[in-house]
């Protein structure tokens, strides 16, 4: 199916010979609240440059909390994170910047400022590239606003450019948001649950622009999703958290056992009875 | 059900109650919360009982008024009609223009200073607690000691004139810049700031994109609500010698040329009526139409200044577009979409304001004459002054000014009592979904207005010529002022309740009164409650300068302790306003958040 494909051989991930390591995470500890509630309790994977990776499970299974760590909008309780070769944990203000700067973060609330302008929004992704706190469009150079077309152009959203975002329906803000984390020119992008405030049909249409900008750009993906199907078709490989542990590790291809991603959700339905039902209806992951 | 019950039915009903198992239940159990809010409230009304004997308006004190009256009559007969002889016009205009611009020149310099201060003191802006302490210090300070404290300070500074006036205006906005500032800061979405963090940001750029592009309407708003009030402040401040109209209200009243003291007056309160009005006008020029878009569902496709007219189609017009055209098409791909905002009508409309803005601070600076090199020279007195003003020992602090202080409390809260009193029921009547008629509701309203635009001080200067210096005096001019300015918010908060609500009480069958004691006060009680405990506070801070213009209280001290050079003793008197205002903020706002 891919080059990257990466196998499961003993719970550990093997890496392609060809790709360098994206993201090391070692027995990653986060609890919160003087340690009454844990959030991830000692997660450890790896994704080589280039993969796509999606990460599945419940509401509370800790899947937000991973992916803030690794631009580190979480400091981790115990064990080391590692993204593009740097300790983030260890980094100074100022590399931490840089870091961030390659990697781009897509929230499940957009995250942009609804008052402003689209291509305001889209260009205070270049934030990091620039010196100085940035007030309205018209104080970022020319080039710069070029760039920012081009990325809205490739969601779809140029004529837009000068609308003020909030103004724009949830999809679309969305877009703006991808739009803004195109514009950083990252190396990774970090999705989370990017599609779970919208509808399906719109949904659909997110994530596939959001990959395919990805795959054009040549960026990895960490991206955490609800919906396993949404993810099936160009997912190189799932991980399934529940009680911010892994559960589940695999390449998306015949050894993807489909009861095992159903196992991921299994207190959902304790009964089993909709597990039956999920089971008959038409999504496959085997394919 | 018959309301009028014969008494064996009563009995009857008691005893089902008693049956019921639910008699012991029956009543509201004391938890800590109500009690602690019973006693406040009786703590309310047992002050302002004390008072309004303290402020003589208790029974006695207004058969007094009343005895007097044909003596105010004669006053208040020497008033009218008003008039301004028009040898003075050109006095009476030049100082308009100079109160107009002081108050502009002064809220501008609240801004520059406040917005900072403001943003220091937020807890998400700020991580630095020292910082965040100092600033909310300065916040504070500023906020108790009233304009016109400042005032007598900086004249004794930089002499009289304009230039103290804008300082003191701009040092006392200050304080409430910085605190709704810091307010507004703590209130933003920290979503977008993440997003903005994510890309890299440093801590300036988060400032600007992150954190100040959301506050922008609320910035606005604040800037021009302080402007308003500072419009109100700024014509008295010419009482103590800080240029401005205040003068002239200074020189009639001491010549007792009651008729042209009236007349400036008028003119004041339709000079604030006007600003009030053009401050609305540029308020929905700038956030009217932009802040309703917000709503989702609206496609709002900016609409193009003047395409709708037909091209100019002249040679040169065409030959402009020509080579227009020539050039973008040597560009990449993308100049073909413009690189700056569309020239929009709200674009131009925000531009057109920005500039006139610019200009009149400009003007602000030119028309009443400051002169940067006082500016310079004049403030390397300042810290000889506070040195002054540092009090070495407890000699000033002497008997009158604790009995002056309390009168000073008892002239605020006697004020806010009356105007509470009268601005509950009234603001039903002003409210347009609970008067009884639209005649009444617009009535009710335009009075409201005329009284709110009346300055309080300057209405003071009116009650003391009227019925004679004193607290008397002083309480009932700021109940009326502070009546005009808590009946709209109290009004305003009516209007903002719940039609459901009311249609459910209405739907039982109820009464018109019924519906609003039922439906409409539970709803906007905590608003009441809190607006209540702001205008104590407001009426406060103004009661100890009531006494500048001789409405009693601990203000005359202060300006005779000014004019007879006493510094040690002015100093001490500004800060025991300063722990009383503050004291009473403190209370005010605990009792604010144990309502909401």
């Amino acid at each position: 199916m891919n080059s990257n494909m990466v196998s499961l051989e003993d719970g550990n991930v093997i890496v392609p010979d060809s790709g360098e390591t994206a993201v090391r995470v070692k027995d990653l500890v986060k609890t919160f609240d003087n340690g009454s509630v844990t959030a991830l309790d000692g997660v450890s994977f790896s994704v080589p440059k280039g993969q796509l990776l999606v990460i599945i499970g419940l509401s509370g299974s800790g899947k937000s909390t991973l992916l803030r760590h690794l631009n580190r909008l979480h400091i981790p309780t115990e064990g080391s994170v590692e993204v593009l070769g740097q300790d983030v944990p260890a980094l100074t203000r100022a590399e931490l910047r840089v870091l961030r700067r390659n990697i781009g973060f897509v929230f499940q609330q957009f995250n942009i400022v609804g008052r402003v302008t689209c291509i305001e929004n889209v260009l205070s992704g270049a934030l990091g590239r620039l010196r100085g706190p940035r007030i309205g469009a018209l104080m970022y150079p020319k080039w710069l606003r070029v760039e920012a077309f081009e990325q809205l152009d490739r969601v779809g959203l140029a004529d837009r450019a000068w609308q003020r975002t909030d103004t724009l329906s949830g999809g679309q803000q969305q877009r703006v948001a991808i739009a803004r984390s195109l514009m950083q020119k990252p190396k990774i992008v970090l999705a989370d649950e990017p599609v779970a405030s919208l509808d399906p049909e719109i949904s659909g249409q997110v994530m596939d622009l959001l990959v395919q900008c990805c795959i054009e750009d040549e960026i990895t993906v960490l991206c955490s999703l609800h919906q396993v199907d949404l993810a099936l078709g160009w997912a190189h490989r799932l991980i399934g958290l529940r009680d911010g542990k892994v559960v589940l590790d695999s390449p998306v291809d015949e050894s993807l056992d489909h009861n095992r991603v159903m196992d991921v959700y299994r207190e959902l339905d304790p009964t089993g009875a909709k597990r039956d039902e999920y089971i008959a209806s038409d999504i496959d992951p085997i394919s | 059900m018959s309301a009028l019950d014969t008494s064996d039915q009563r009995t009857q009903r008691n005893r089902n109650v008693e049956r019921s198992g639910f008699s012991n239940q029956i009543s509201r159990p004391w938890t800590l919360q109500r009690a602690q809010i019973w006693s406040v409230v009786a703590l309310c009304v047992v002050a302002f009982v004390w008072a309004i004997g303290r402020v003589g308006l208790s029974i006695g004190g207004i058969a007094e008024i009343i005895e007097g009256w044909p003596a105010t009559w004669r006053l208040l007969g020497r008033m009218v009609p008003p008039f301004i002889p028009s040898e003075d016009w050109d006095v009476v205009t030049s100082a308009a223009f100079d109160t107009f611009f002081m108050a502009f020149a002064g809220t501008a310099l609240g801004l520059v200073l406040g917005i900072p201060l403001g943003l220091l003191s937020a807890r998400n802006v700020m991580p630095w607690a020292p910082v965040r302490g100092l600033a909310k210090l300065a916040i504070v300070f500023s906020r108790a000691i009233p304009a016109l404290v400042f005032a007598i300070f900086f004249v004794r500074i930089y002499g009289i004139g304009v230039l103290p006036g804008v300082i003191a205006i701009g040092i006392h906005s200050i304080g409430m810049i910085g605190k709704l500032i810091a307010d507004a800061a703590e209130d933003i979405d920290p979503g977008p700031r993440e997003g903005v963090a994510s890309t890299g940001a440093g801590p300036m750029q988060d400032l600007s994109t992150g954190v100040w592009s959301q506050m922008v309407p609320t910035a606005i708003t604040i800037s021009l609500y302080r402007l308003e009030l500072d419009f109100r402040s700024a014509p008295i401040l010419g009482w103590v010698g800080a240029g401005g109209i205040g003068v002239l209200l200074r020189t009639y009243q001491g010549s007792l040329r009651y008729q042209e003291m009236l007349g400036v007056t008028l003119l004041i309160v339709v000079l604030v009526i006007v600003l009030e009005a053009l401050s609305a006008l540029t308020r929905h020029a700038l956030l009217g139409t932009t802040e309703r878009l917000s709503g989702k569902t609206k496609e709002a496709k900016p609409k193009r200044l003047g395409s709708g007219l037909p091209s100019p189609g002249t040679k040169i017009a065409d030959w402009i577009i020509d080579r227009s055209r020539k050039r973008a098409a040597l560009r990449n791909q993308f100049s073909s979409r413009r690189l700056t905002p569309p020239w929009t009508t709200e674009r131009v409309r925000v531009n057109a304001v920005s500039l006139i803005f610019s200009l009149l601070l400009v003007l602000s600076v030119i028309i009443p004459d400051i002169g940067a090199k006082e500016v310079i020279t004049d403030s390397g007195n300042i810290p000889e002054m506070l040195r002054r003003l540092t009090p070495n020992d407890w000699s000033w602090f002497t008997d009158r000014i604790v009995s002056d202080l309390i009168d000073t409390l008892g002239i605020g809260i006697a004020a806010t009592g009356l105007a509470l009193l009268f601005a509950i029921p009234f603001s039903f009547l002003a409210a347009s979904n609970t008067a009884p008629g639209r005649f009444v509701y617009f009535f009710s309203r335009s009075f409201m207005l005329l009284v709110r635009c009346a300055p309080e001080l300057v209405v003071a200067v009116i009650f003391v010529a009227a019925i004679g210096p004193g607290p008397r005096a002083g309480s009932l001019a700021l109940a009326i002022a502070l009546f005009g300015f808590i009946t709209k918010l109290f009004a305003d908060a009516i209007e903002e309740a719940r039609q459901g609500i009311r249609d459910g009480v209405t739907s039982t069958g109820s009464s018109r009164l019924q519906e609003s004691t039922t439906a409409v006060l539970p709803q906007v009680i905590t608003s009441k409650i809190s607006n209540s405990m702001y205008l104590l506070d407001v009426s406060v801070r103004n009661s100890a300068v009531v006494g500048i213009v001789g409405g009693g209280g601990i203000g005359f001290l202060m300006i005779n302790a000014s004019r007879q050079l006493e510094w040690e003793t002015l100093g001490g008197i500004i800060f025991c306003i300063f722990i009383v205002v503050y004291a009473i903020e403190l209370l005010a706002t605990w009792v604010r958040r144990k309502v909401t």
